[in-house]
């Protein structure tokens, strides 16, 4: 393809893609047309890994971490470097639901969770403010928050989250998932724009007390369990913070709390094949020039892990927009004083989308300042 | 973005992009609630080593640190062994008034109110957030066991290494939010606050208490609003939380 076909076919997609975004209030729209330029696809091979394939393959319980995320980066190396894309990607930049008016959305959702069918929310609608954009419903012990400008959702029972008693024994991993897989399928039934079943158990966390005095062997006990779900769009999996559905547990298995920040898909926006994928190395060189523009020597770090899949952010974030990135993390090596570094990039070279994508983000950082201020100074 | 250009070579560490970023959401969000005259945090590139070092050891805590009720700090931290056990060190910009410009734990009594080194000064110190690597890890009581015995109340930080990331850097405001805003007791708020699944933190918090079960329910149950210890009470029993997966 010409150079000036390529932009002048990105900048429709991108035209296309705003317009959707201002206007965009209805049902999901048709399809647009892919922009990709047909390098040599074989649709007798997948291109990308699906979640699906990893879940028959392990299991419906297993816990698939962030492995779905990483063996498609494996799989994107290899052919590019192989220079012979194979099979069809199919990859798409989505708009996400809208956040529903939250104040009343807190009050249907606590009648719909069971904490109080005529209960009021403490923010009523209009009186959200950016450094408060929760709606909350309070009533006995248990709390439900609303999140007006990123969507998420958060309940806690307050006498039991993170306050229960300790145990020495726990049950088993399977029987966590099931308990939590019931509580996560009825929270995300009645009309949720949010399918659970698209999700896939990611991990598992058990929190833990410790009591001793000085010089004596601390007690330990597990007072309360986590299993987490991350979301899929088109069976490739969400990285980053948010797409996750967390229910929290006691010993014994009773949900004392749950976090939602899975916002559905509305429309899709765009799609693209290879000749607007982002090669894996130069996703990488993109990354690392960034942070040496920081002034990180990248020398004293080990990469540990490389992730490709829609990006979300997390649980304050104002997102629209959904769309394939890499992910690379870097942990300093042994010796030196350094924390994990998460970074990530738009998995497209498209101009045209890098522009929704960068606009998007940019709404978010928006947010972010107008909450900054600057650190106390000492002297 | 954070860096050491103009700090003692001696505590000179790799660059750290969202330092400031952590201390400003917490520290802008404890005004919204209303609680800005607690608060008192500084990012890298303002602290030293003597403002968190105890006043009676050379230190200046009675003028800086543990001249809050809440100290916040965002950095870089570890948790070398030394003769006790674990302790917590974390590299400040300059020295001060001390010999180091890298802050050990083991120099400091935070919020003091009996003891040796309540004389000349009290501390005032009672809540401490670590957005450090180590600070609550492995091995808390040697950490943080002699300013617990005395004065400070929790200790809030990270169990092993901790993320410089976009996606972390809302941690103290997130906690502010829950703690003041929602009334939440400390460990549930530090929980939720730094709970993050895809970047796989682990927080932890540390509290002392009477007794084994006076720590266990002081961990699960102290507030913001708790009232102070009373002086010369000396706590001796540790409690704290973390999670495994």
């Amino acid at each position: 393809m010409k150079h000036s076909s390529i932009i002048s076919r990105a900048c429709t997609v991108s035209l296309v893609a705003l317009l959707m975004l201002a206007c965009s209030t209805g049902p999901t729209q048709p399809e647009p047309p892919a922009i990709t330029n047909g390098l040599a696809a074989n649709a007798a091979a997948p291109a990308l890994r699906r979640v699906n394939d990893l879940r028959t393959e392990r299991g419906p319980t297993a816990l698939l971490r962030d492995e779905p995320a990483a063996v498609n980066v494996d799989r994107l190396r290899q052919a590019f470097r192989s220079k012979t894309p194979v099979g069809k990607l199919g990859l798409g930049v989505y708009q996400l639901t809208p956040v529903a008016e939250v104040a009343a959305a807190a009050v249907n959702r606590a009648a719909t969770l069971g904490i109080a069918a005529a209960a009021k929310p403490e923010v009523a609608a209009g009186e959200l403010r950016p450094e408060r954009p929760w709606a909350k419903v309070a009533v006995g012990p248990n709390m439900l928050l609303l999140n007006g400008l990123s969507g998420d959702e958060n309940f806690t029972n307050t006498d039991l989250f993170h306050r229960g008693p300790g145990s020495k024994s726990s049950l088993s991993d399977d029987e966590y998932l099931t308990r939590a897989n019931a509580h996560a399928a009825k929270i995300l039934a009645n009309g949720s724009a949010v399918v659970f079943g698209k999700m896939f158990p990611y991990k598992l966390r058990r929190y833990m007390n410790a009591v001793a005095t000085d010089g004596v062997e601390p007690d330990v006990d597990v007072y309360q369990v986590a299993v987490a779900y991350n979301d899929t769009i088109d069976d490739i999996p969400v990285i980053g913070s948010g797409g996750k559905v967390a229910v929290h547990m006691t010993v014994d298995g009773r949900v004392v709390g749950h976090e939602i920040t899975v916002r559905g898909v509305r429309s899709k926006l765009a799609a693209f094949e290879w000749a607007d994928l982002t090669d894996p190395e130069g996703a990488q060189q993109e990354i690392e020039e960034r942070l040496k523009q920081r002034g990180i020597d990248l020398s004293q770090f080990n990469l540990t892990r490389t992730e490709f899949g829609y990006l979300r952010r997390g649980r304050n974030s104002i997102q629209e927009v959904v769309a394939p990135h890499y992910a690379f993390v870097y942990e300093p090596k042994p010796g030196v004083m350094g924390k994990k570094i998460y970074e990530t990039v738009p998995a497209t070279t498209n101009s045209g989308l890098r522009k929704i994508l960068a606009d998007d983000e940019n709404r978010d950082r928006a947010r972010k300042a107008a909450l900054w201020v600057a650190p106390g100074a000492r002297h | 973005m954070t860096d050491w250009s103009s700090c003692d070579s001696a505590c000179t560490q790799v660059s750290l992009s969202y330092s400031g970023d952590q201390i400003s959401y917490w520290a802008s969000r404890m005004s919204a609630h209303n609680a800005g005259a607690w608060q008192g945090g500084w990012f890298l590139n303002d602290a030293w080593g003597s403002d968190a070092t105890e006043d009676t050891r050379g230190g200046e805590d009675n003028n800086y640190a543990d001249h809050n009720t809440m100290w916040a700090y965002s950095g870089h931290g570890a948790g070398p062994s030394n003769s006790a056990g674990e302790t917590f060190v974390a590299p400040f910009c300059h020295a001060g008034t001390v010999s180091s410009c890298q802050y050990d734990a083991k120099n400091s009594d935070w919020g003091e109110h009996g003891g040796a080194d309540a004389t000349p000064y009290v501390g005032k110190a009672r809540y401490l957030l670590w957005l450090t690597c180590y600070s609550v890890d492995v091995d808390p009581i040697h950490q943080w066991s002699p300013s617990m015995h005395r004065g400070l109340d929790v200790v809030m930080g990270y169990r092993g290494t901790s993320a410089d990331s976009s996606t972390t850097d809302e941690v103290g405001g997130d906690l502010a939010d829950r703690t003041f805003g929602d009334m939440v007791q400390w460990k549930p708020a530090w929980f939720w606050a730094m709970e993050d699944w895809w970047v796989d933190d682990v927080g932890s918090i540390f509290v002392s208490g009477s007794s084994s079960t006076d720590a266990s329910s002081r961990r699960d149950n102290i507030m913001w609003n708790w009232g102070e210890r009373t002086d010369g009470a000396y706590y001796n029993w540790f409690a704290w939380s973390w999670h495994n997966g």
